[in-house]
């Protein structure tokens, strides 16, 4: 008597574990699968589009207004820095965490990012791009042109800036060289895109949920692991029973 | 005790033979401290052509910032891994490799392509048919798209050297 007593409670919260915790193992069957191939699926190639979710991430903050471009339109597409990219029509050209400004000469188009240069063709083809260490300095604010000289600011300090191999050198900027961007301290946090492979995995951890999605998906991880337990031993009762 | 002693300096040790080399700190090692000027390789239509077979991806630029001193060449190309660029450095000798250093890694695993251990083995690699390397290349476990970057990098590099030397 005793034995079967045992046997029913066990089935009863078997079942119990079983139905609560249904829905979260399949979310994490899908998600867990989905993590497993993300690579093959380009689920870390898909940038985040959707406007809550990147609300949630904190993208698309408006900073204070120094100056800077959002974005800048040539070639009948526009140019931003989104997400850490630097996108023409939407296409990635590089990595680029702002801009700073953009220079447009006769046959070649400079795009300054703080810590990056990138020169493109007018109508938008990638020439080629410098970066730290390329010996770009970092923390660019600011770009002007002068005729067919074209200058770079760093802090107080001014650079020119050669065209044909993308190096720069100290100079001395004639006063009345218009600047483009902002003379305030820019703050160059490199920032990885967000993509929808982040999304899932924050799913599958329940992060997506803050602390408490976190707390919920080890409750349900240790359901998970009661329902493994009473199952092998109400099937070894059965079993036995036979 | 001796295995102990062992395992520590290969511990301390570890971190200076995986440090990211500068640019410049690699240039002077490419060409014995002459570093020669920076010359610019333009990317004809063929070499876009096989540029992009050997990345599959077009090749991201017009041009390629090299350096040259007789029949030595240095390149300097950033290849993505999984999500962000990977810089290498290559040095061509003849048409084979000569040396391969990764100078800037960027992802957040997969950084075990820095260590000599892998990058050895691209040293005297030439091409054979069809742009590939004359030799297999060792994988690492946890580390499959960050072989991949320097291994096409390295192939990309004897193209470009090959196409210096072909334009004299």
């Amino acid at each position: 008597m005793a034995n079967f007593h045992w046997r029913f409670f066990l089935h009863r919260w078997h079942r119990r574990i079983g139905l609560v915790a249904a829905l979260f193992v399949l979310l994490l069957v899908i998600t867990g699968i989905l993590l497993n191939h993300t690579n093959d699926i380009g689920l870390d190639r898909m940038p985040l589009e959707n406007s809550w979710l990147r609300a949630y991430y904190g993208l698309d903050k408006g900073g204070a207004d120094t100056g800077k471009p959002a974005s800048y339109r040539f070639a009948g597409r526009e140019l931003q820095a989104r997400d850490g990219q630097l996108r023409l029509g939407g296409i990635r050209l590089t990595d680029c965490p702002q801009l700073i400004g953009v220079m447009e000469t006769q046959d070649q188009v400079l795009v300054v990012c703080p810590d990056r240069l990138v020169l493109l063709t007018p109508d938008g083809q990638l020439i080629d791009q410098a970066d730290s260490l390329r010996g770009i300095p970092s923390g660019l604010s600011a770009v002007a042109v002068q005729g067919n000289n074209v200058f770079l600011r760093q802090g107080k300090t001014s650079l020119g800036v050669n065209l044909n191999d993308l190096s720069v050198h100290p100079v001395e900027a004639t006063p009345d060289v218009a600047w483009q961007g902002s003379q305030a301290t820019i703050d160059v946090t490199p920032m990885d895109a967000i993509t929808w492979e982040r999304v899932v995995l924050d799913l599958h951890s329940g992060r997506l949920f803050g602390h408490f999605g976190v707390w919920l998906v080890d409750l349900m991880a240790v359901g998970a692991a009661l329902l493994a337990m009473s199952g092998l031993v109400l099937a070894r009762r059965r079993h036995r029973a036979r | 005790m001796r295995r102990m002693i062992l395992v520590l300096v290969l511990l301390l040790a570890a971190p200076c033979m995986a440090a990211e080399v500068t640019l410049d700190r690699f240039l002077v090692e490419a060409f014995s401290g002459k570093t020669p000027t920076t010359q610019m390789l333009w990317m004809t239509p063929e070499l876009k052509m096989r540029a992009a077979k050997v990345l599959d991806h077009p090749y991201a630029g017009m041009r390629v910032k090299y350096w040259r001193d007789g029949s030595r060449t240095a390149w300097v190309i950033d290849e993505i891994g999984k999500e962000r660029p990977i810089t290498i450095g290559v040095v061509v000798s003849a048409g084979h490799i000569d040396q391969v250093k990764v100078l800037a890694f960027r992802e957040s695993r997969g950084g075990e392509v820095r260590y000599p251990f892998f990058t050895q083995q691209f040293v005297a690699a030439g091409l054979k048919d069809g742009d590939r390397l004359d030799r297999d290349i060792d994988g690492i476990t946890g580390a499959t798209l960050s072989v991949w970057a320097v291994t096409k990098v390295s192939r990309l590099a004897l193209i470009f050297h090959s196409e210096v030397m072909r334009n004299g």
